[in-house]
């Protein structure tokens, strides 16, 4: 008896984890390249003191579908339309994100807005001659950054955005400020890489109804799972009035 | 306790931001000169949950990493201003400059440093020289002779005036100034940006060559506040800000649901 009030209180632990997820997906609705967190409940099979008892565990899975790239003007913003991610290294590592509104630093490197330096094929991209004025012409020199990822300067081209996929998103950790990173490099790609769309940026793909609905279940089940809790308590209390009165 | 509590608080409170932000641009919608900013989100760290917490003994290597990740909410980080040309409104004032295409003008702060505009009302001050509406002079120092009948900018940014006796004499040119990355301007106020590090240094040049916007004289740019933009943006922001109530509401109902499981 008491196994049972133990697993349902686990189980309103678990529920509770999981309206910690949709509260965080509610809280990015608006944040540039955030990709939801979609929720589900694993079987696993235990052994419990010789006894085998079946248990829902819940797993995190980010969901990778496209956000809707909205224009703004601005040329160091680029988007990824399809699947892939821009490469920045911040403090000496290298994280995977998806919101790329950059601009340059004082020193004419492409940084987010973390101010971490945004990766091209040879290191970090470092467009200096943006501050220069152009030798043949004299005016300003013009980047541009065609669907592949390659940066052009007044045409040239210069380097290339470091764009990497990753197919299975369970590779995928979280960093915070829109950063991911993976499991195991082995999960990297180059292939199925969406195109690049400069002038434009990605916003977040959570969809509220969705979220409200997991919301409302989860509330629900929640409660369902205390009036089972009460009952199992009365249960026991009963248990233990009547067989003390004997 | 509960972490969605504080997840959808701070939902709330960056959503709040972006109202701000929101109030601010439709506030200055009739500001000459004024560029729109958006506010820029990001979301916060994550804790990573392994199987094992969560009251599965199931022996899963480490390798698998975690397998719940919860996230703490989001936060505004900056501000993003956009230098989309503004709307061209005729005034027929003769010191209404607009430029239409890249550039601002220069206007000299009191501490000679310069500061950068979009807003070109200009007028004469008491000694002649052509001024911004907070008084401060145009880079350049452009001096209107006292016996001048009218004044004329052309595109290239010439200024020439027509004395009394019928004759024209050029009393000035308008440089204007170009960033590499205007986005990382600093607005200072009164319709003025000041370069930062991020913004880089300016270039100068003739209105109308290498890639600047040409000075039309008699008109003035609006400001480039898109209402219906701002409208649909507080749509989000304040349904985004609904949405996270509503968690706040259902996380203190499930307290209360756990309250009441002892009577």
């Amino acid at each position: 008896m008491l196994d049972r009030i133990y697993m349902q209180m686990q189980a309103m632990q678990v529920l509770q984890r999981s309206q910690d997820v949709t509260a965080d997906n509610l809280a990015n609705i608006n944040t540039p390249g955030f990709k939801g967190n979609k929720l589900f409940y694993r079987m696993v099979r235990e052994n419990m003191n010789g006894q085998e008892i079946m248990k829902s565990v819940p797993m995190s899975q980010i969901n990778l579908d496209q956000g809707i790239l909205e224009p703004t003007g601005n040329v160091f913003d680029v988007a990824i339309n399809g699947s892939g991610f821009f490469k920045v290294e911040q403090d000496d590592r290298e994280y995977l994100t998806r919101d790329g509104r950059f601009s340059l630093n004082s020193d004419g490197f492409l940084v987010n807005s973390n101010g971490a330096k945004v990766l091209g094929e040879s290191g970090p991209i470092q467009l200096s001659d943006l501050f220069q004025k152009n030798n043949e012409t004299g005016g300003q020199n013009v980047l541009e950054i065609a669907k592949d990822g390659t940066l052009l300067i007044n045409g040239e081209s210069r380097d290339k955005l470091r764009i990497v996929n990753v197919e299975d998103p369970q590779m995928l950790i979280r960093q915070g400020s829109a950063y991911f990173t993976v499991k195991d490099e082995i999960a990297l790609s180059e292939d199925g890489i969406g195109k690049v769309q400069q002038g434009y940026f990605e916003k977040g793909n959570v969809q509220p109804l969705n979220e409200m609905v997991d919301m409302m279940r989860t509330m629900q089940t929640f409660e369902s799972q205390q009036r089972a809790m009460k009952t199992t308590d009365d249960m026991l209390s009963q248990v233990t009035s009547r067989l003390g009165r004997l | 306790m509960f972490r969605a509590l504080s997840t959808a608080a701070l939902g709330m409170s960056a959503q709040q931001r972006s109202v701000d932000n929101i109030a601010n641009n439709l506030a200055n919608v009739g500001t000459t000169g004024f560029k729109r900013s958006t506010i820029a989100f990001q979301d916060l760290f994550y804790e990573n949950i392994a199987s094992s917490k969560l009251g599965s003994s199931s022996s899963r290597s480490s390798s698998d990493g975690p397998m719940l990740q919860i996230g703490h909410g989001s936060r505004a980080v900056a501000t993003i201003r956009n230098f989309m040309q503004g709307s061209v409104a005729e005034t027929g004032n003769a010191l209404d400059l607009a430029i239409s295409g890249d550039g601002f003008f220069q206007v000299e702060l009191p501490d000679g440093s310069t500061a950068y505009t979009r807003d070109g009302n200009f007028s004469r001050d008491s000694s002649g020289l052509l001024v911004n509406n907070s008084g401060l002079p145009l880079a350049g120092q452009i001096e209107v002779p006292t016996d001048a009948l009218a004044i004329e900018v052309n595109q290239d940014g010439t200024v020439s005036a027509r004395l009394s006796d019928n004759s024209e004499v050029e009393i000035g040119q308008i440089e204007l100034a170009k960033f590499a990355n205007s986005g990382g301007l600093e607005a200072i106020g009164d319709n003025l940006f000041v370069e930062t590090e991020s913004s880089g240094l300016a270039f100068f040049g003739t209105p109308g060559e290498e890639g600047f916007g040409v000075v039309r004289q008699g008109y003035l740019e609006q400001s480039n506040v898109d209402i219906v933009t701002e409208m649909v943006r507080l749509i989000e922001a304040q349904r985004a800000y609904e949405t996270n109530s509503k968690m706040v509401q259902a996380a203190e109902d499930m307290m209360q649901v756990t309250n009441s499981i002892k009577r």
